[in-house]
């Protein structure tokens, strides 16, 4: 069992669903708003559910059902992720009519890449390496340009806030890349060699396109931020960019002589290669395990509130104030469990250590909370109005049946991994 | 839709930016396309085209015994752990056997071999308990030998084979669970003591007891990759 694999698709599986639970009455809400924290929503459950499904490992008796859920989550995820990123920080769409079609268009894509599963050969293999990332990262790293360099008399905190949230999600899909930049560079193994499980060569070399163009990304965002920290505009968001970069570093005076098999990631997609060293494992699982684990539901959380994106100003009840703190506590302390369990000093030591730490930030939760909800983010509407366009679509209308139909899939999903299983397919 | 999306994107502040960072990702990508397809081509190619890999399995056995008296009609359960074993650090726990072995000791004329049931409970101890060839209970009344089996590591059965469909590091990950044999397993000895000719009548005629003794072989592996070529 991976454990932190485990416990950090519970926390994004429980974020989704708390994330929808909060906007199950979210009446007039902007359609931009709503709809995004929706989609991420259900991209969260389906990341959730595949981090769930292969934490336990292969090593049972059921584990072609583990493999083809895991799989079919993924393909859940990515699916609402591309939808996702249609909608936000800045939407692509400019009526309903566009809105409604991009959705199908995604869906139908995503059932014509689940019917490819099951065709053997290349034409079977070739899209497991299609370049999500790649989609993704170019859309939110072209409007983070865009906001970031907006021209001054139409700059504000609103505008600033839209290229911190291009920067965050770009982290949040694919930062634990970020942490083989040089290896891009410099032509390693480590780099080049990553793959995602048994794919062919053409497939191979769309996936590692895709991880190239994450990295192409963060560097191109990470020049900008340089520049502008040299003009005095500095943002918070940036020193988290510059910590991810200066990692990369460290990480490929690690990792530069290995040959490092699979993706960075968690679980059975982050075991290293067969002449990785104990260290090395250790610094996998507290850099790009830990980002694909934890701080991935981390950086939702802090979208999801800070940009209002599940309704919280609307509700001041204390379920969700619960649920908030309970996410942020559990987050902290599988973090600071981890941290434990990796420091080269006795258990009792550390314990009381942390305990002290733990001692003296009494209150942070509340804290925390306060400030992620307290002074969201806005949209800037006012000086981008092209830009946020106000369509009649209201995400109460359609809420309830797209839940019970997102669910169906699901559920379909899941008893297609059963037969396959039953099958020995 | 994507054409409107970039013209309200792009203002005269931002133009050249935007292009500057379309340029880069496009350059940049075809110094990605560079180095896989040309330079790292065949290094890529040794190591991707679909690998074949041969599993093996390297097996240790390691055999154990105890005698236990066992009073009649008396059950006793003796416990085995394996935590602790010299093997556990470097290889999996593939299967337990276990042998019981008696003769009549009572020494009384006339007097048969008792009846000896062993069970071994499928709680308490992590094995594939649901294998069909596991052999979990067993009993003689002629002192014949008793022989039970328990398979411990799924789908196990030390055969080499042939994988193309997965890693190296996947094939090792799915050998290397070593939860699996974790925990106590219990073996119930059961003695039901056959009583001599003459048992009433002579008063030292008694059978009260049987000694067994008890064996156990535990079979432990490591699992060997080795890619011998492409599929």
């Amino acid at each position: 069992m991976d454990d932190l694999l485990a416990v950090g698709g519970s926390l994004t599986f429980i974020l989704g669903v708390a994330g929808l639970f909060f906007l199950k009455d979210a009446k007039g809400v902007e359609w931009y708003r709503s709809y995004a924290g929706f989609f991420l929503c259900w991209a969260l459950i389906g990341k959730g559910l595949a981090n769930l499904f292969r934490a336990p490992g292969y090593s049972t008796d059921y584990w072609r059902i583990l493999a083809y859920m895991g799989s079919f989550s993924d393909m859940v995820f990515t699916a609402f992720m591309l939808i996702f990123v249609l909608v936000f920080p800045t939407p692509l769409m400019r009526t309903r009519r566009q809105f409604f079609l991009c959705i199908w268009a995604v869906l139908i894509l995503e059932a014509v890449f689940f019917s490819l599963a099951f065709v053997e050969g290349t034409a079977g293999k070739w899209f497991r390496g299609i370049s999500y990332y790649t989609i993704n990262g170019f859309i939110w790293t072209f409007v983070y340009f865009k906001f970031r360099y907006t021209q001054p008399d139409k700059r504000t905190e609103k505008t600033e806030s839209i290229a911190d949230a291009a920067i965050l999600m770009c982290m949040f899909y694919f930062g634990h890349i970020w942490f083989r930049w040089v290896g891009f560079w410099t032509q390693s193994d480590y780099f080049y060699f990553m793959s995602i499980s048994s794919v062919d060569g053409g497939a191979n070399f769309m996936w590692s396109q895709s991880l190239a163009a994450s990295v192409i990304f963060a560097i191109s965002m990470v020049t900008s931020e340089l520049y502008l920290t040299s003009q005095g505009r500095t943002r918070n968001v940036a020193y988290i960019l510059y910590a991810y970069i200066a990692l990369g570093f460290i990480n490929h005076l690690i990792l530069r002589d290995t040959s490092v098999t699979t993706v960075a990631g968690g679980g059975q997609a982050g075991q290293l290669g067969g002449d990785a060293t104990d260290f090395m494992v250790v610094w996998n699982a507290l850099t790009a395990q830990t980002h694909f684990t934890l701080v991935r539901p981390m950086i939702c959380l802090y979208i999801l509130f800070k940009f209002d994106l599940v309704n919280l100003q609307s509700r001041n009840d204390k379920t969700t104030k619960l649920v908030a703190i309970i996410l942020i506590v559990v987050m902290t302390s599988a973090l600071l469990e981890l941290l434990q369990s990796v420091l080269p000093i006795s258990e009792l030591v550390s314990a009381s250590l942390l305990a002290v730490v733990i001692a003296f930030g009494i209150g942070w939760e509340e804290k925390s909370f306060a400030n992620l909800t307290s002074n969201p983010n806005e949209f800037p509407v006012d000086t981008h109005p092209e830009l946020y366009p106000q369509l009649d679509i209201d995400l109460a209308d359609h809420a309830k049946r797209l839940n019970i139909g997102f669910s169906m899939m699901v559920g379909f999903l899941l008893l297609v991994s059963f037969v396959l299983h039953m099958i020995k397919y | 839709m994507f054409l409107q999306f970039y013209k309200d994107m792009v203002e005269d502040g931002n133009r050249n930016i935007l292009n500057g960072f379309v340029v880069f990702f496009v350059v940049s990508l075809l110094f990605h396309g560079y180095i896989y397809n040309v330079v790292k081509a065949d290094d890529i190619a040794k190591r991707r085209e679909d690998p074949l890999f041969q599993v093996t399995f390297e097996e240790q056995l390691a055999v154990e015994s105890t005698e236990i008296i066992v009073g009649d009609g008396e059950q006793q359960t003796l416990s085995l752990d394996f935590s602790n074993d010299d093997f556990r650090s470097s290889n999996m726990l593939a299967m337990v056997a276990i042998t019981v072995d008696y003769e009549e000791t009572s020494g009384e004329v006339g007097d048969s071999c008792d009846v000896v049931n062993v069970n071994i409970p499928p709680n308490g101890f992590k094995a594939d308990w649901t294998k069909e060839q596991n052999i979990l209970a067993g009993n003689a009344d002629d002192c014949s030998q008793i022989s039970l089996l328990v398979y411990v590591y799924p789908d196990y059965d030390g055969v080499e084979y042939l994988e193309n469909d997965l890693l190296s590091s996947e094939i090792e990950t799915m050998w290397s669970e070593s939860s699996h044999g974790e925990g106590t397993l219990s073996i119930q000895l059961e003695v039901d003591a056959t009583q001599p000719l003459g048992s009433g009548i002579v008063p030292t005629a008694n059978d009260e007891n049987e000694r067994l003794q008890i064996e156990w072989t535990v079979t432990w592996f490591d699992v060997n990759i080795e890619q011998i070529g492409t599929a």
